[in-house]
Formats: structure tokens, C-alpha cells, sequence
């Protein structure tokens, strides 16, 4: 592994540890509002929900970009921020967010739509306060879900390439994260460069995939 | 325990990798340079680094594409593109407030082959360049060696007869990368390319006539200490140096 490999391995974790904690609230809300509020319109904020997840990332990218330029319509936001995320790994961040997002989103929905209502009632019928519910009643029922959502959003997250290479660009140590590095390693004929980290991302992704498995299994146990 | 253990994990991962992110998200600067620069490039800024102390990142592509980058808002200090067009254009948008801007560098066309067996495509006969399967070029929209590369065909009157068997590649490299794979038979990209590139050569030279001057320019886009150092480092005797080394021409000094 050389110090650019590092690098995009690092980026890789950043990247996805960051657009997993910004999206964690967002796809709660949502999946507590569409799974278990049940609104009028259901299946078209579901819809909503999983749209990134058939949308070509190139889209995303595209939509993100298009958000984010200086000159864009959030132009004034991004100025009070600082600057704009784009080229940054911010801008990374953001745009695998938005494409993991489904994953833990619907893994919210299905999780908290399967809740089990009488529970909860004869939970509130022994005199348990609304906390005592959600610790004890509710979240052992989401728990299982919930984890392997997160851990498939994350992977996801990690192995995003089109959104990111368009919203953050592929700049070495900056915002290089390993797929964009081993596609640009592809393009000028690195093989060997390419392939150290073909091998990393292949271990990244059985151990999340191992990872999220386990946690599901765990329920049954 | 298996869980909590898993959560401490993940954010001892957490901590660590923000922290040295956000430490080094902003301090270097960045430089944005053409595709055929990677390589001399990269000795240069080194040794920028080891004498000013100064941490620069690199990123290289098609002219085009990365003066788009920095027109949508990529933070870069300094770009050199392949041509005088793209780094004008940045010069002349008053929204992107560039320092200034001088010719660089020259380079040649050729076309490139696989080294070693065979017999090599004489190009300049029209008649064997049309039993060639595939023509590697980088693409016209974007990068100016695949804009020098149409201009030299259409010069020879071969671009509207070879078009279907183009094989248009994002940037220069990546075009001299399908002819080391010996998915095109020959590319159009730089002499430079060739030289820093095992396993292909040079099966022809382009006459200088025939295409548009493949002058480079380097863009100063900020202001600071630290970017002007930077860009006067470019034109430096020792970095000439590197750039001759692999075939560059530098232009003579202001």
C-alpha cells in the first residue's frame, strides 16, 4: 500500500462514515413518518424514498452539482456556509448521502411499519410512560433493521463512484476515494495501482456485507 | 458487548478519520493540470514541497474538463491546461478573478503504437490507416490533444473516413492507455506521452503544419504568497528541466 492508497482508503472511510451520520436522522424521521404515521400518499413517498436508489448515480451527481455551484440556486447558502461543497469532500459526502439514503431509509420503513401495535398497548395498559415504550417495547422490535439498514447504507456509500466523481471530482488525497482512484488508475494504465486497491475494496465490502448479515441473523438468535 | 464493541469501533474510525481530513482538507493547494503533465509534473511540485515547506495536491485531466472543475467551483490555485483556449477562457471569465496567466510549455503530436513486433502503421499513407481497425484519440469537446488530433485529420482529409473507427477516449493518457492494451492499433497523443509510457512508441511524427500549436498554458487563479511562489516555481530552470527531460519545449522566459 503507498501513501496514495492510504489516502484513498482513509477518504473511502470519511466519505462514508460522514454521509451515513447525516443521513441516519433524515431516513429515521422518514421511516417512522411513512412506515408507522402511515400519510395520505403513502406509496408515493416511498417512492420518493427509494428513487435514488434506481436513478443513475450520474443523475444525483448531476442534480447535486447543479445545487452546489457557486452561481447555483443555493448560492447564498453555501456562502454563509463558507464555500461550496463542490471539489470538496464535503461535496463527497453529500452526494454519497443522498445515494445511500434508500437503503436505510426503506430498512426504516419496513422496520417500523412491522411494529407491533398490541405491544405497545399493553405496554401503555401496565402503566409503561412513552420512554419506557420506545427502550423496551419498540426498540428491541427495530433494532435488527435499523443496524443492517445503517450498515448497507454504509456500504453502499462506500463503493459510491458516479455521483461522487462528478460532485467532488477526483482529486488525489483531496477527494480521491478508492473507486474514483482506481478508476482514474484504470484510465492511465496503473494495473498494479489499480488492483492493490481492487483487493481493498473487495475486503471493505465482505466485511460489510459480513457485517450487516451477522446483524440480521443476530434477531433469530 | 458484540455491539457496543462494534459502535466503539466505529467511532474511534470515526474520530480518526474526520480529524485528519479536516486538518488537511484546506491547507494545500491545489493544482489542476493537463494529463499529459502527470509525471514531470509531480517531480516538480515534490520539490516545491521540499523547498517551501508548502503541501500541494495534483489532480490531472482532459484541459477542458478541469477548467469546467474550476469553473463550478473547484478551489484550485494554479491549472495548466494543454492548450492556450481553455486557460483563456478562465482568464476572461471576470466571475473566476484569475491573477494572470503565461505560455508554458510545447509539445508535439504522434502517433503511437505497441512496441515491439509487428510492422509499424505507416499513418501518413492514407490507405493503411484505413485497414486500421481502431484510431485512439482523446475527445475534441474536452481535451486539446483530441482537438489537435481532429484538426490533423481533417487536414489529411481522413476525419469524415475514419470516424466510425474512432476511439475516443476521455483524455490523452487514457488514449495512449487503450494502444498499450492493443485495443486501438494507434493513437494520436503527445510525444511526451510516448516517453513516459513503457511499452508503446512513437510509429510516426506529425508535421507541425498540420494541426494548431500545442502550446500549454499555466493559469496563476489566486492570489497569496504561497500560489504566486507556486506558479513562478513552474518556470523555474530546475523544473524546465523536468519538462525538457521528457520532450516539453519551455517557452523562453518573460
Amino acid at each position: 500500500m503507498t501513501a496514495s492508497d492510504w489516502s484513498a482508503l482513509r477518504l473511502s472511510l470519511f466519505v462514508a462514515i460522514g454521509a451515513t451520520i447525516w443521513i441516519t436522522p433524515f431516513a429515521l424521521l422518514a421511516g417512522w413518518w411513512i412506515g408507522h404515521s402511515r400519510p395520505r400518499g403513502r406509496a408515493l413517498w416511498e417512492t420518493l424514498v427509494a428513487l435514488p436508489l434506481v436513478l443513475p448515480p450520474v443523475v444525483v451527481g448531476f442534480v447535486v452539482l447543479f445545487l452546489c455551484a457557486p452561481r447555483g440556486p443555493l448560492s447564498g447558502f453555501w456562502q454563509w456556509l463558507g464555500g461550496t461543497p463542490a471539489f470538496t469532500p464535503w461535496g463527497a459526502i453529500l452526494a454519497c448521502g443522498i445515494v445511500a439514503f434508500p437503503f436505510l431509509a426503506r430498512s426504516a420503513i419496513a422496520a417500523f411499519s412491522a411494529i407491533d401495535d398490541r405491544l405497545t398497548a399493553a405496554a401503555a395498559g401496565f402503566g409503561a410512560g412513552p420512554w419506557m415504550i420506545a427502550r423496551a417495547v419498540v426498540w428491541p422490535q427495530v433494532k435488527p433493521a435499523l443496524w443492517s439498514g445503517l450498515v448497507l447504507a454504509f456500504g453502499r456509500a462506500l463503493g459510491e463512484f458516479g455521483a461522487t466523481v462528478i460532485v467532488a471530482g477526483n482529486i488525489p488525497g483531496l477527494t480521491q476515494t478508492i473507486p474514483s482512484a482506481i478508476y482514474q488508475r484504470i484510465q492511465v494504465g496503473d494495473d498494479s495501482g489499480a488492483m492493490r486497491l481492487v483487493v481493498t475494496a473487495a475486503v471493505l465490502a465482505l466485511v460489510t456485507i459480513g457485517w450487516a448479515t451477522a446483524l440480521v441473523h443476530r434477531k433469530h438468535a | 458487548m458484540q455491539s457496543r464493541l462494534s459502535t466503539i469501533l466505529c467511532l474511534v474510525a470515526l474520530s480518526s478519520s474526520f480529524l485528519s481530513c479536516a486538518k488537511k482538507a484546506h491547507e494545500p493547494l491545489l493544482v489542476f493540470a493537463a494529463a499529459s503533465l502527470a509525471g514531470p509534473m509531480d517531480s516538480v511540485l515534490t520539490s516545491f514541497t521540499e523547498t517551501t515547506g508548502t503541501p500541494v495536491l495534483v489532480t490531472y485531466g482532459a484541459s477542458g474538463t478541469l477548467a469546467q472543475q474550476i469553473r463550478i467551483g473547484a478551489d484550485a490555485a494554479v491549472f495548466v491546461s494543454a492548450d492556450t483556449t481553455w486557460a483563456r477562457q478562465l482568464v476572461d471569465d471576470p466571475k473566476i478573478k484569475a491573477v494572470e496567466w503565461r505560455p508554458f510549455l510545447r509539445n508535439r503530436l504522434v502517433m503511437a503504437a505497441l512496441a515491439g513486433n509487428g510492422a509499424t502503421p505507416s499513418f501518413p499513407d492514407a490507405m493503411q490507416a484505413l485497414s486500421l481497425t481502431h484510431i485512439a484519440i482523446a475527445d475534441p469537446e474536452s481535451a486539446p490533444a483530441g482537438r489537435y488530433a481532429r484538426a490533423y485529420l481533417e487536414n489529411v482529409g481522413l476525419w469524415e473516413r475514419l470516424r466510425p473507427r474512432l476511439l475516443i477516449r476521455e483524455d490523452v493518457r487514457a488514449t495512449l492507455n487503450v494502444v498499450r492494451l492493443g485495443i486501438a492499433d494507434i493513437g494520436i497523443v503527445y510525444a511526451t506521452d510516448v516517453a513516459s509510457t513503457p511499452g508503446v512508441k512513437i510509429a510516426a511524427e506529425l508535421p507541425d503544419s498540420l494541426y494548431p500549436p500545442a502550446l500549454y498554458g499555466a493559469v496563476l487563479l489566486k492570489r497569496g504568497p504561497q500560489e504566486k511562489a507556486l506558479f513562478e516555481h513552474l518556470f523555474s530552470a530546475s523544473s524546465s528541466l523536468q519538462f525538457r527531460r521528457v520532450g516539453f519545449r519551455t517557452e523562453p522566459g518573460p
